[in-house]
Parts: C-alpha cells; structure tokens; sequence
C-alpha cells in the first residue's frame, strides 16, 4: 500500500496549495495578523505631467483617525531612492495616477476618507502622450541585458532578390494585468531592521532593492513594497498598504503598446530571402523598459539575412513592465501574421510555409539547438485538429450566419534558468520539509517542491511539506522567464540526496541502530526507512534514528548553477497552435471555437501543472488578440 | 431582461406605504437629468411586487439579440429586443426595444412604424435597422454602437419573423 503513493517526475500531483486556496484557508499578503496596524491609502496624481506645487492637508490631517499625511514636503528622506518608484522624495509628475501623498491612519476607511480630503496643486507641463509623434525621438535600448538590435546577412539584398514581398505595420494596445490578489503590502520596523509581507514575483529581488533604498543591511530586510515601509518608519507603527483596483492603473506597469513594421521576402517556394522587424514601443519618462518585441523573429525560421530593431518612446505613462510573455506574446503576433500574409501572396498553405523555412539550427549563430521538436509540434497538433481539410480560399467556410476561419500559429519561448538553493530536513517528527526562498504566484511551485523531494527520496508526497515566501529561506530566483521550476528543482533534488546521506551516516554510526557499522553502500533509504538493501527488515524508521541522537532534524542545503551556457548552445521552447473561429459576418461577434496546441518544453515536472499553464497561455493569447486594450484619455 | 420587458409592454407593480400602484417599464429607468444618482422611479420604501407581463399578440415571433464581445460573462454591447404580430407574411404591429445605448430601455418607436402593414422582408427589416439610429448621439468612445444597432435591429426582426 505504502509503495503505491511513490512519485515519479512528471506525475500529476494536484496542487499541494489547492485545498488551502478553494477553501479561502490560504493566507496572502494583506491577511498577516500584526498588532497595531495601521493602513495607509494612497493619494494619485490626476494629471500627466507637471509638478505638485503645493498640497494643502489640513483638512485631512484634522480628519478623524488620520495619524500622518506624508507628502515630499515632510517624508523622511531615503538614501537610496530611484525617481522611478515614486517615494514621495521631490514634486515632480510623471504620469496620471502617480502617488503623490499618503494618508495613514488608524483604519483604512479614515485612511481612505483622509486621502480624499488633501488637496494638491499643480503646474502642468505639456504631457507627452502621443506615441506616434513621438517615433521622431525614439531611441535604441536593451532588454535584460540583450541588445534590442540585432541583424546579419544583408536584408536589402535579400528583399531586391524576393519574388514576393510583404510589408505591413502590426499594432498591439497598452494592456494592463490586473491579478485577483491585489498589491499588498504590511511593513514592520524593528530599529533599521523592517519586516514586509508582500505579494511579489521575486522575495530576494525586493529584499534587496529595499535594503538599497532604506540603505539598511539586505539581512534585516525581509521584502518590499517601499511606500508601505516609508509609512510604518514614519509613523513608528506598522502599515498596511493595498493598492486600490484604480490604482493599478500607472505605478504598477502594463504590457506597452507596440508598432511593429515587418518586412519579408520570400522565393518562389517560399523559403524567406529576408525580415526586417522594426518595434517601435513606449516606456515613461522615469526609467526605460523595453517590449523585446523584435527578439522573437531572431529564432524563428531559417534565414539568412535577418535584422530586428528596437526602438523607445517617452510617454508620460507609468512604467510599462513585463507582462505574460513579454515581447513573445506581442511580438509573434507580427511576424505570425506577416507569415500567413506571406502564404496567400505565395498561393502556399500557411503550415507547409512553416516547414519550408524551419530552422534547423539558430538562425544567428548557426549552433544546433539543444533539443528541438517544433517539427513533431506541428504534425501532431495539425493531425489533431483536422488541418488537412481546412479551405485555402478566404470566407470559404460558413456555418448560418457566422464565417468559420482556421489558422496557426508557431510558438516560441527562450528555456533559461538561474542560480537556486534549497533545503530539505528530515525532522523528528516523520515528516519530511523541503524548502525554498521562492515564491507562489499560482504556478505552482509548492507542489513542485513537493514532487521532487519525494520522487528523489522515493517517499510519499503527504509526508512532505513545501515552504517557501521567506527571505530567511535559502535565495531562489524570480518567478518569471518560465524559470523557476528549472532553477529551484535541481537545487531540490541535489539537497535531498545530500540529506538522505547524512541520514545515513547517522544510522550507520548509531550503536543503537539496527545499521550500526553496515556499509554507506549497503544502506538504502526507502519509504520513510532507512534499511539494508539486501534485507529491508533490518532497518528502522527515519525519525527513531533521530530521536535517539539527539531529537534534532537532518538537513542539507544544495545550490545549482546554471549547466547550459545558453549563448554558445541555444535552449528555446517551441510549440504550434492551432484555432478555429468563428465571426459573425454582419455583427462581428467572434468566437473562439477550438484550440489545440502541442508544444516542446523539455521534461514536464508535473503534467498537470504544465497543463494548466499552457491552458493559461492560450487564455492569455486569446484576450490578447481579441479582448484587452486599455484607452488613454 | 429589462429591454425584453420593455418590448412587451411589462408593467411593474409596487407596493409602498401609501398602497400599491403601477409603473409601466418604459418609464420605470430614469434618464440622468440633474439627478443621476436616482436610477429608477421607485420612491424610497416602495417594494417591487411583481412584474406583470399582459397576454400578448407577440408570443409567436419574438427575438432578444445580446451583441457581447465574449459569450458569457460579459454586458451587451448592444441588445435588442423585437418582437412581431404577423398575419400571414404581413406585419400588423412590432415591438422593439434597445439596450445598452441609454440609461434605460429604449424603445425605438418610429423604427417600429416603418413595419407596420408591410410584408416581412430583409429589405423592409433593414430599412427598420436605418430608422431605428435617426436622430442617434454617440460619443467619442462609443460611436460603433450606432451601426451596431443597425445591423442588429435588422438581424433581431429577421430573426422574429423566423427569416434570418
């Protein structure tokens, strides 16, 4: 019986937060018990651009409740402020629904009631909004570290030898993420150390950044959100911040809007002759962030003369950030399109244009990839979807009112990973804790945890208990980039078995145990035991070996570097989907009737999991292209 | 469910302190005027009882059309209500009702008079659908509603009179 619960790698564990997270049990940020906490409400900016002359608070400050009105006339100064955060540090305006001030009082509601009385003046400057307008002074800029530019071969060449051309502008809107759990934060200072509870992709990252800018040891910083912290330093009291959902709107970023001016040639038998991407995108005026649109079309199909370009806007808009997947999503949507283009200018079936230009290799360094199986994506999802049948000619298919379209599309995704630690401790008391310092955004990174450590020390998962959220916890890198699992698991697997050994050892040691002087080699861990491998009744319970040395756990703590140096051997995901929509032809209702999608992302820790992301990532694509556009009056 | 009501002539009953009394659905949504913060005419302690629907010629050929951008989930667009009294292929009266272009129900009553004693065609439904945003004020952001409203009128009568 026991034996059957064992995992494997790959198993569908369901979600070991689940039960937590559908019952309402799972704690977020804003739900921490603290004593004598306080809340603090934001005041926004309500114009563009400008400066905040005056703020008269006196209204607010005599309001009942309110504890302190924080504007840059009175908050305490930071050593490590960045313009782009907005700490209340100068009067400057940079966007609408900038913070300007920040009411903190002893309940939210006097917080928010306080907030709504101050009163700033302002002196507006002409705001920058025009993003077309503002092409002409448009500038190169890098994207983690990459160059937003990057071309070989000689794309006029190639485009004077085309037989067939095709040159369009794709555009994408500003699109803003709005998650159910709102961004929170409590802060709690204890001298110059502060202890944030917060809701983040990345504990270290923001342990960090706050230790910067409240210029204290990174140690005694446990994580972000620096408003929160500047409120509970001021008002010497713990503070809760929650940004309203109107407030999400600016100071937290969006997808940026995207011009995408794609050029391809292509031969007589479709192979491409070149592509030209040019990615025209905005950020703010604080701090540059660039939608690496362009980078996409670098790895996507073989050919030989090849140039993306990057270029930045000013807007006077909060930063845009990094939004599910940033530039892929926005950026495949250009040269997807530009692709199906391609194959009604050639008479070609959109899929064959595809094989005809596989990339075999990478198409800028010419290095095999480290796996790739776009090819077997394609087969299995056209076959799939019943591609063969499909109609080349355009409104060729109509149900009754509503015309009936198929198309496809190919995915893909850089696979990179980073620096992770873990530990895992077999404690006296039977169970097993495997942790980490990363963090859930509802990836699924608890039952990741789980899964490795009990297929690696081949235990059941219920004896396991994933923690993870805490900086005190060994580091573990950001929750984005599709990295996480990658990074964290191989830091698992490696402290399990470096904690199973010591176990070991400690048997073997022990004059009491049943292994006392048996060979390392001869003593197997298995199902909660450790025991002879030649006879497993001659062995005991993990937690007995503790209990008579001492009552103390077992653990070991294991880092993991990077393997793969990703620049001499390209690592990419790659995928295929496939859709059938439906539009009214008169109302111009559409439906998306069916997706199927196959694609290739290396070993699947969990197939469940991974499921429901790539059912995510779907969602995601279809809101992108059919739902979400955010407006700017 | 409010535009359909109003199509068909529903009328609300309520019950206040001072006894009971009716309100027909067309006038029961108030435009903004100088007192947006009031939505409905019902007076403060009044209680709907019910909401009546009178026996009506329109049972047989009626269509309540929901323009949406997802299927479920999600406010019209545009909405309308239509609904037809047919003698044979000739039309002796029409019901049709809008939604999502006000702030209530609206009921396009000059769209209804251009199918009165006419036959049920598309050509005649469309003309109903050009009637039907005479005299349309669209703002900035929601100016494709007004051809939204014509091509819906026209597929909701269609639809009615069972020839969509």
């Amino acid at each position: 019986m026991r034996g059957t619960s064992i995992v494997a790698i790959g198993d569908p564990l369901v979600r070991a937060d689940g039960r937590a997270k559908v019952t309402g049990t799972a704690k977020y940020s804003a739900e921490f018990p603290v004593r004598d906490l306080a809340s603090a409400s934001l005041v926004m900016s309500t114009i563009s651009s400008g400066r905040v002359s005056a703020t008269d608070t006196t209204a607010a400050e005599r309001a009942p409740g309110v504890l302190a009105v924080i504007t840059p006339a009175n908050a305490i100064r930071l050593p490590g402020t960045e313009r782009r955060l907005a700490l209340l540090q100068d009067d400057q305006v940079f966007y609408q629904n900038q913070p300007i001030a920040m009411v903190v009082a002893e309940t939210l509601e006097a917080a928010q009631h306080g907030a709504s009385l101050v009163i700033p003046r302002y002196e507006p400057r002409p705001a920058k909004l025009d993003f077309l307008a503002g092409f002409a002074s448009s500038y190169p800029s890098t994207h983690n570290g990459e160059p937003g530019d990057q071309s070989w071969g000689d794309v006029d060449a190639g485009l004077a030898a085309a037989s067939v051309t095709i040159d369009e502008v794709y555009t994408t809107p500003i699109q803003h993420h709005n998650p159910m759990e709102p961004h929170a934060t409590i802060a709690q200072w204890d001298g110059d150390h502060v202890l944030v509870y917060d809701a983040t992709q990345h504990i270290t990252g923001l342990q960090e950044k706050t230790a910067k800018v409240f210029a204290v040891p990174k140690e005694n910083v446990w994580s972000h959100v620096m408003l929160a912290a500047l409120a509970a330093k001021q008002v010497k009291r713990p503070v809760k911040l929650v940004l309203e959902r109107p407030q999400m709107f600016g100071p937290v970023g969006a997808r940026p809007r995207t011009h995408q001016h794609v050029t391809l040639g292509a031969a007589d038998d479709g192979k491409l002759t070149a592509i030209r991407h040019q990615v025209h995108t905005n950020t703010s005026l604080i701090e540059d962030y660039l939608e690496s649109a362009a980078f996409p079309t670098r790895v996507m199909y073989s050919c030989p003369n090849i140039s993306t370009q990057s270029r930045l806007v000013q807007l006077n808009l909060g930063t845009p950030t990094y939004m599910r997947a940033p530039g892929v999503a926005t950026g495949t949507f250009a040269i997807e399109v530009a692709m199906d283009e391609l194959a009604y200018a050639l008479k070609m079936d959109p899929l064959e244009l595809r094989l005809r230009n596989y990339a075999e290799v990478d198409p800028h360094s010419g290095q095999p990839f480290t796996e790739k199986h776009l090819r077997e994506c394609y087969q299995r999802a056209a076959a799939r979807f019943g591609w063969s049948n499909r109609k080349h000619e355009p409104r060729s298919t109509r149900e009754g009112v509503e015309l009936i379209g198929w198309g496809m599309a190919t995915e893909t995704y850089p696979g990179k990973n980073l620096p992770a630690s873990a530990l895992v401790r077999f404690q006296p008391n039977g169970r097993i804790l495997v942790a980490s310092g990363t963090q859930e955004i509802g990836t699924g990174n608890y039952t990741v945890l789980t899964e490795v450590a009990a297929a690696v020390l081949r235990v059941p998962a219920a004896s396991i208990d994933a923690r993870l959220g805490d900086t005190n916890l060994p580091p573990a890198p950001i929750s984005a980039g599709s990295m996480s699992t990658a990074s964290i698991t191989p830091a698992v697997k490696t402290a399990a078995e470096n904690a199973r050994r010591m176990l070991i050892a400690l048997a073997v040691a022990d004059q009491a145990s049943p292994l006392h002087q048996a060979r390392l080699e001869d003593v197997a861990f298995e199902d909660g035991r450790v025991s002879l491998k030649a006879d497993a009744s001659k062995g005991e319970e993990f937690a007995a070996i503790l209990k008579r040395n001492g009552n103390r756990p077992v653990e070991a703590m294991a880092s993991a570097e990077p393997k793969l140096d990703t620049q001499k051997t390209p690592c990419h995901s790659f995928g295929a989907v496939f859709a059938e929509v439906a539009v009214d032809a008169d109302l111009g209702m559409t439906r998306v009737r069916r997706v199927v999608a196959v694609y290739d992302v290396g070993k699947l820790v969990n197939h469940l999991t991974a499921r429901s992301q790539f059912i995510g990532g779907i969602v995601w694509g279809i809101s992108l292209a059919l739902q979400e556009d955010t407006h700017v009056d | 469910m409010c535009v359909a009501l109003a199509a068909l002539d529903a009328t609300i009953r309520v019950q206040g302190r001072n006894g009971e009394r009716r309100i027909p659905m067309a006038d029961f949504h108030r435009l903004p005027g100088d007192t947006p913060e009031i939505d409905t005419n019902l007076k403060p302690g009044e209680l709907i009882l019910s909401i009546d629907l009178p026996p009506s010629p329109y049972a047989g050929h009626s269509s309540y059309l929901k323009i949406r951008d997802r299927a479920s989930y999600e406010f019209a667009l545009v909405s309308v209500a239509a609904a037809l009294e047919l003698d044979g292929e000739t039309i002796r009266s029409a019901r049709i009702a809008l939604g999502g272009v006000a702030h209530k129900p609206w009921r396009v009553e000059a769209a209804e008079r251009v199918l009165i004693g006419k036959k049920a065609t598309p050509g005649l439904f469309q003309a109903a659908g050009r009637e039907a945003i005479t005299g349309a004020r669209p703002y900035r952001e929601n100016g494709f509603k007004v051809e939204m409203v014509r091509r819906g009128v026209a597929r909701a009568l269609a639809q009615a009179a069972g020839v969509a």
